[in-house]
């Protein structure tokens, strides 16, 4: 830590000089690091050492950085303000699941980021999912690793809205995405590796649920995407372009329970080496095929597949 | 810092003979560092602390490099020669909007290049835009964060040329992407997320304004892409190819005031999710597409669709 003391002294005077202008109760940058300590006011200088209390410091609108690497959390981090969390590039800022969620965020109207984070759980601790959003915010989460969960790796309940660009999520027991009753979803550039299942779109209420996804790869699951409703009123939609879904169970799922709409559209996409090409079934499902798909070597499908125009 | 400062030490005689070349009263490449001092001849081995001390020290055509995670500026940075300003990679190089943009290029003829970093506001701070250009210059930017500007993202005014490739451009409270009157972009590999709105190609005046985006992801926020011109003689042109535009409120704009011409061309994208698909308004404006898009599940159009052949 020799660098980094040195690096803090010459701050202490350059963080009062450039941000005096900023003298509030509240940090715009809040600072971990490995060697911080709670009771410290998170700054450069002097650094925390856990989320809560950077979350406690840093304006609404502010930054978390992560200085170096280590784990930055004890126990499920409620996020109640906007704010981006990151790791500085060339750091791995780590936030483990333990007794439930890794991240948690209840309120609504927020706009937070996490960016270059590693979330994965700490083993029989009671973890559950990595990010669980039930509030109406807008979450992007980049260039970040979520793995090894023992249920979803992001799980959006209600009418949030979720970015999710450049990032991995392997090796879930759950759904990697999963988005229910109103949550809306944009994928892409992202790896979706060998967890349980794949992308999920829920609506048991009557509301509209949505993902979109490019350019992203979702390899060996049960489900690939899913697009499911169980109520009258109810509408799951999934819309892939780009994509590659190999080695699944059923890549293509669209299923109503008889009432609802359930709808899964495809283009430019390769579809191969499933045992279920797709599967559509209950009145109202949808599995649509622009006609520009590479689906090959998939072992069976079910149910009518629907064709509709590029344009 | 003592590693730092051992590799100062073994760059100092380096520099001497690798630079002797070019000993002249200003650097070829300029350094920044959050333990350097502006006093400091901005070398490696005494950095300067912020831009406006490596910006003077530096020779045109030359680089200013930030050697680790800090903030590097106090108020609007303004270029006013050709200069790579880059933070090396593992670093987090932050520049900060305060009291105006972030970034501000008011002359013509340069060749700017902006690599690997974060521009985000000092909330409450008076900040404006991310990055301001007016002059007829060159500005790439790439591997960067564009993000929560209380306007927009990128602002370009006149003749100049800016190219933005592999940056995240997003929650950003105007455009992400501004061009006006002559202006012209390309934009590829690019995020562009949540911002009030996408990428704008205007003409107020008898000026060609134009923007390629290609392989770009384009959701939430009011337009996505939109082609407007007001002035007879006027022209802009918006080519979008391998992209995705979901869930805006119109995602395809091509508007004039029944004057000039306003073009929107659209080939292999997703447009999917938006209120309106496409919004074709005023004698002269057109969207046209090229019959291998993916348009399905928005909720309206206006106007009309013109198709072309691909070739």
């Amino acid at each position: 830590m020799i660098r980094r003391t040195v690096l803090r002294s010459a701050f202490a005077l350059a963080a009062t000089l450039l941000l005096s202008a900023t003298a509030q109760a509240q940090l715009f940058r809040a600072y971990l690091a490995s060697d911080g300590n709670d009771a410290n006011p998170c700054t450069l200088a002097a650094p925390c050492r856990l989320l809560p209390a950077a979350l406690t410091a840093v304006a609404s609108g502010g930054e978390i950085w992560m200085l170096d690497s280590a784990n930055y959390n004890t126990a499920t981090v409620t996020i109640g303000k906007s704010v981006s969390i990151l790791a500085v590039p060339g750091a791995v800022g780590s936030v483990v699941a333990l007794g439930g969620a890794a991240i948690l965020i209840t309120a609504p109207s927020l706009t937070i980021a996490l960016r270059n984070l590693v979330i994965v759980p700490l083993p029989a601790s009671g973890a559950t999912v990595g990010v669980l959003m039930a509030g109406a915010s807008t979450l992007t989460i980049e260039g970040s690793l979520i793995a090894n969960l023992p249920n979803d790796g992001v799980h959006v309940l209600g009418t949030g809205k979720v970015e999710i660009a450049n990032t991995i999520i392997r090796n879930n027991a759950g759904y990697a995405v999963w988005l229910q009753n109103g949550a809306s979803a944009d994928i892409s550039g992202t790896k979706v590796l060998n967890n349980a299942y794949g992308i999920l779109a829920f609506s048991a209420t009557a509301t509209t649920t949505t993902a979109t996804m490019s350019d992203t790869i979702i390899s060996g699951a049960d489900e690939g995407v899913f697009s499911y409703a169980t109520i009258a009123g109810g509408v799951a939609r999934i819309s892939v372009t780009r994509c590659t879904i190999q080695n699944t169970t059923s890549a293509l799922h669209s299923e109503t329970t008889g009432v609802g709409t359930a709808l899964v559209a495809v283009s430019s996409s390769m579809i191969t080496n499933n045992n279920f090409a797709w599967i559509q079934s209950g009145a109202g499902a949808v599995v649509r095929t622009l006609g520009n798909n590479h689906l090959t070597d998939n072992a069976t499908s079910l149910g009518s597949l629907t064709t509709a125009s590029l344009q | 810092m003592v590693r730092r400062t051992a590799l100062r030490s073994a760059f100092a005689l380096a520099a001497t003979l690798l630079l002797s070349a070019t000993a002249q009263a200003q650097l070829f490449r300029a350094y920044l560092a959050s333990d350097g001092n502006d006093a400091n001849a901005c070398t490696l081995v005494a950095p300067c602390r912020l831009l406006p001390a490596a910006l003077t020290a530096v020779a045109d055509g030359g680089e200013i490099w930030m050697l680790d995670s800090a903030n590097y500026n106090t108020a609007t940075v303004t270029i006013g020669k050709s200069v790579s300003i880059l933070a090396v990679p593992g670093a987090l190089g932050s520049v900060v909007a305060i009291g105006g943009p972030a970034i501000s290029i008011t002359a013509a003829g340069l060749t700017i290049a902006l690599r690997n970093l974060v521009i985000v506001p000092l909330p409450a701070s008076g900040a404006t835009f991310g990055v301001y250009m007016t002059g007829a210059s060159a500005l790439t930017i790439e591997g960067s964060l564009i993000a929560n500007l209380p306007n927009d993202g990128v602002h370009v005014i006149g003749t100049g040329q800016v190219e933005v490739a592999t940056t995240i451009i997003r929650n950003n409270a105007g455009y992400a992407v501004w061009l006006r009157n002559g202006a012209s972009a390309d934009i590829s590999g690019t995020r562009v997320l949540n911002n009030g709105n996408g990428i704008l190609a205007l003409s107020t005046t008898a000026t060609t304004t134009t923007a390629t985006v290609s392989d770009t992801i384009i959701s939430g926020g009011g337009q996505g892409v939109n082609a407007e011109t007001t002035i007879a003689g006027g022209v802009t042109r918006l080519f979008v190819t391998r992209c995705t535009i979901q869930n805006t409120n119109a995602a395809l704009i091509s508007e004039t005031s029944d004057v000039g011409t306003a073009l929107v061309a659209v080939s292999g994208s997703m447009i999917t999710n938006n209120n309106y698909s496409r919004y074709q308004f005023g004698t002269g404006s057109v969207v046209r597409t090229l019959g291998n898009n993916h348009l399905t599940d928005n909720t309206s159009a206006v106007g009309v669709l013109t198709p072309a052949s691909l070739q």
